[in-house]
């Protein structure tokens, strides 16, 4: 997984402060002494979009192929969560030939 | 019904073996979850005998068969397999799992009146003592008789807790689904522990808490079996918790009601089901084209500012579908447009058709007036400008790289690093003015960074501006007090001063020299320069200067390396350095010039070079070591990498006979090493200025075949780049105008024609476009004419290029040619004054 954003586990429109904790936050789960490679991983995501700046340049310029699961964050980025109306839930518990 | 497909006969179990094996082998076959060869064991046994330990084997076969079926959706022939099961087994038929099948396949009224007649429902009165497997049967019957209608509850007796608690439970469904929190709250304190309904409970918090906190949605949702009588509503929260594509595999099995439910909780528009259905049932990782076919076929819904951006991200992958034919889906700017061809181009490799689209793209971004366009701009700018086209082999930037970092400055002026490269590409270019002007203007936004500091530094030093370079070295030390390189600068620049002191006789001025450099240098060979030039300024033969010079050798390792070093120092501050006067200088320092040479001499020595840059002028300090040193090329005590080292060290320094000898020595030694092969030939051709024997030519060729089977990449193409160099030169077109001008040539040379000169114009842009042709009309006519063209052609494109194309006709056809090439002028440290009393004294 190249994709810094997932790598880091921030959406695309976190800010400097969301990256930077959820970078620490990583780090501190899996520091550079026990899985030097993976911190290196890390760190080579957080420099890529440690700033707006930053991150402006990786959307414009960035050149990893496309994958699924970033197809998947791009559409989750448009997701606003809401709940499900009475009918579906109703729909659900009863189950039915397609339940399981 | 007929069995699919047909079992292999077998053979009938009572004749195989004994009752014991027979028993083994139905053991066996239920272990391994052959049910229905189990199931034919065990029958075959209870034939001869009644025994229960068969019976319970039997039932553990129709069990696991019935379960086999209902996983497979084949519920009804479960539920029949269960009741034989419980007709020749004797076990009891409500079983949950039966419940469970019974209840998917509609048939509540069976259950409930089984409920009813197993002696109504447990009642809050009933407490500790009510049936548990009536319990586990009205756990079972809530969800379903919760989204029932009323007329089903009609056989519960008035006190069954599915029928009390039922309120409270559709209550908190409603209140959930309606986002009251309040009415939640009170409905769910109205569901007991005891209640059947009590996994609701959980299962609502969970979800409520979904929307706040994810990961303690989880959590509440991970307590909960995955096997309780709520499954169906807690499925799709399950599902969502998982992460990347792991929830959209876990969503894929849902039932359409819960699937909607998961899309929900995410927040994603039921639109777009289809879409995460069809990335559901991609491969895991699919080509990028095929995830924009993908993406296309259901382009219509998505929101369009989404299809957009997802145009713009995928695009580049798809240069055939997307950048060709823009309006697929989205609505992408033409700046979207040129950026995704820009990038789809450097995605290919070619950077000069992507440079065209990208500055396309910068002008197309920074007219408009989003927040952040001029900044990507001038990002963009900035790309081309240190892309590989731009920069020289050692990532030196050219004129072109330099005039597009300028122009990003004018949409950016906040990077520094864009500042930095402006001020060394003037100073390289020997125009301090510039980069005087541009350290200043960087410095205005950045007056304390260490890198523009350091710049600064460097410029003055290039300037002899000795107090604003340690003025700048002493602020940038106050930041980064080890930074080592500002330290060096501006010691070695006053030791390069007291040099010249010393060669002028002024012994006093270059002592003080010493002495400031002193204050800035201190790794052991900036040491032994300073000793060195310390002992110079003493009296010739003095006992001061023979320590000094002995101490400053000594710094330096003393032998080889050290006489290398202080003849190169004195090269730099004596006129004329010979052989006896060098002796006497190494004589004096008591570095022994008859000594052999040995292996760690050699080995000293390349390291010494490592360190140090070719020397611009002059002698060559090795000479008068040169004929020891081939001494021991031909006595090779290296390995092949010190070998490969010490060529590389006197390749780059200027010292191709002893790079040729070395290589030889090492070729005839490590044959199979095509490395050797090319420094010996590279160091010849060095020498000659081209490879001078076919035989040469031949073992080159071979090398580069060798180096391709090695695999050695690097080596291919330095040898690719030397065999490249030995093409014929190209006849350019002052020469062709040489050639036409001769008097008595036998044959007439035609000179260029306007209308073929034209036509050949017309056909290249055909071809390839206008944008290459327009970058090359703007670089040859300058950009300011070409801009006065554009402006007096006021829109008119065919009559624009019209314009271009006369003028570059007319440049070729007049025989104008490329400028006289200009080398870029060197900028000499001014001597010292006469009477400067100090080099801080400007």
């Amino acid at each position: 997984m190249s994709d810094p954003y997932l790598l880091l586990g921030v959406s695309r429109d976190a800010d400097d402060a969301v990256i930077r904790a959820a970078y620490l936050a990583a780090v501190r789960e899996c520091p550079p002494d026990r899985d030097a490679e993976r911190f290196a991983r890390l760190r080579r995501a957080y420099d890529a979009v440690a700033s707006h700046r930053l991150r402006l340049a990786y959307e414009l310029f960035d050149r990893e192929p496309p994958t699924r699961e970033q197809m998947l964050r791009m559409l989750e980025s448009e997701f606003s969560p809401r709940r499900a109306d009475l009918a579906l839930l109703r729909r659900a518990l009863k189950g039915g030939v397609d339940g399981r | 019904m007929s069995r699919k497909p047909s079992r292999p006969e077998r053979k009938p179990l009572s004749t195989a073996a004994g009752i014991d094996e027979q028993e083994g082998l139905a053991l066996v076959h239920l272990e391994k979850g052959r049910y229905r060869d189990a199931m034919d064991g065990f029958k075959a046994l209870l034939k001869k005998e009644r025994r229960p330990e068969w019976l319970a084997g039997l039932a553990s076969a129709y069990a696991g068969r019935a379960q086999g079926l209902a996983a497979k959706g084949m519920r009804r022939e479960a539920i029949e397999l269960w009741r034989s099961r419980t007709e020749i087994c004797g076990t009891p038929l409500w079983d949950s799992a039966y419940v469970g099948w019974m209840l998917d396949e509609g048939r509540f009224g069976d259950v409930l009146g089984y409920l009813v007649a197993r002696g109504g429902a447990s009642g809050d009165g009933a407490g500790d003592k009510s049936d548990p497997q009536i319990a586990a049967l009205e756990a079972q019957l809530a969800p379903v008789l919760l989204a029932g209608d009323d007329a089903a509850f009609a056989r519960l007796p008035a006190e069954s807790l599915l029928l009390r608690h039922r309120p409270a439970a559709q209550a908190a469904l409603a209140a959930y689904a309606q986002n009251d929190a309040a009415a939640l709250g009170t409905a769910l304190a109205g569901i007991p522990y005891r209640s059947p309904y009590r996994d609701l409970r959980a299962i609502l918090k969970a979800m409520v808490l979904w929307e706040t906190d994810r990961d303690a949605a989880c959590a509440a949702i991970s307590r909960l079996p995955p096997d309780g009588p709520f499954e169906r509503l807690a499925a799709p929260l399950r599902a969502v918790a998982g992460s990347g594509v792991e929830w959209l595999h876990r969503w894929i099995v849902l039932n359409s009601s819960q699937q909607a439910i998961a899309l929900d909780l995410l927040g994603c528009p039921q639109a777009l089901a289809p879409l995460l259905r069809a990335l559901a049932g991609t491969a895991e990782d699919p080509a990028p084209a095929a995830l924009f076919d993908l993406v296309q076929r259901h382009s219509r819904d998505l929101p369009n500012s989404l299809a957009t951006r997802i145009w713009r991200w995928l695009a580049p992958w798809a240069v055939r579908r997307g950048c060709a034919s823009p309006r697929i889906f989205g609505s992408p700017s033409p700046a979207d447009e040129e950026c995704a061809t820009a990038l789809a181009q450097e995605i290919a490799g070619d950077l000069s058709h992507a440079e065209t689209h990208w500055t396309d793209a910068a002008e197309l971004i920074a007219a408009r007036g989003e927040a952040d366009d001029r900044l990507r701009a001038a990002l963009i700018l900035r790309h081309c400008a240190l892309s590989a086209d731009n920069l020289s082999r050692n990532d030196i930037l050219g004129d072109a790289g330099a005039d597009l970092l300028t122009k990003s400055l004018e949409f950016d002026v906040y990077d520094c690093d864009t500042h930095i490269h402006l001020v060394r590409f003037w100073r390289r270019k020997g125009d301090l003015k510039k980069s005087r002007a541009r350290l200043e203007f960087g410095l205005v936004y950045f007056p304390d960074d260490v890198g523009l500091l350091a710049e600064a530094v460097e410029t003055a030093l290039a300037a002899d501006a000795f107090k604003k370079a340690a003025a700048a070295a002493r602020r940038l030390l106050a930041l980064d007090p080890l930074n080592r390189k500002v330290r060096s600068l501006v010691g070695n620049a006053h030791l390069s001063h007291a040099g010249k002191q010393i060669a002028a006789g002024r012994a006093e001025a270059a002592r003080k020299e010493i002495e400031e450099a002193a204050t800035w240098l201190d790794t052991a060979a900036e040491q032994g320069r300073m000793t060195l030039l310390q002992a110079w300024t003493e009296k010739d033969g003095s006992p001061e200067r023979l320590r000094l010079a002995g101490q400053a050798a000594s710094a330096w390792g003393g032998g080889l390396a050290a006489g290398w070093r202080l003849l190169r120092e004195a090269q730099g501050v004596f006129s004329r350095v010979g052989d006896s006067l060098a002796a006497s200088l190494q004589q004096e320092a008591g570095i022994d010039v008859a000594k052999r040479l040995t292996a760690a001499d050699i080995l000293a020595l390349t390291q010494m070079l490592d360190g140090e840059e070719p020397a611009r002028k002059g002698a060559s300090p090795l000479s008068f070591w040169r004929k020891a040193t081939m001494a021991t090329a031909s006595a090779l005590e290296h390995d092949a990498t010190t070998t490969v080292g010490i060529c590389e060290a006197f390749s780059r320094h200027g010292e191709h006979d002893l790079a040729e000898k070395f290589a030889e020595v090492a070729r005839k030694r490590w044959p199979d090493q095509p490395i050797f092969v090319y420094h010996a030939v590279a160091a010849r051709s060095a020498k000659h200025g081209f490879i001078a024997s076919d035989r040469d030519y031949d073992d080159m060729v071979r090398a580069y075949r060798q180096a391709g089977r090695n695999k050695d990449l690097r080596l291919a193409m330095r040898i690719d780049a030397l065999l490249q160099k030995e093409e014929p030169p190209e006849i350019d077109e002052s020469m062709a105008q040489d050639l036409t001008d001769l008097p008595g040539l036998p044959f007439a040379v035609p000179k260029p024609d306007s209308a073929a000169v034209r036509r050949m114009f017309e056909t290249v842009i055909q071809a390839e476009g206008e944008k290459s042709f327009l970058k090359q009309a703007r670089k040859n006519v300058g950009a300011e004419l070409f801009e006065r063209i554009e402006r007096e052609c006021a829109g008119d494109r065919a009559a624009f290029l019209r314009r271009l194309i006369d003028l570059a006709v007319e440049s070729i056809t007049a025989g104008m040619n490329m400028p006289p090439f200009s080398p870029s002028p060197i900028v000499t440290p001014k001597e010292a004054a006469n009477g400067q009393g100090s080099l801080f004294d400007e």
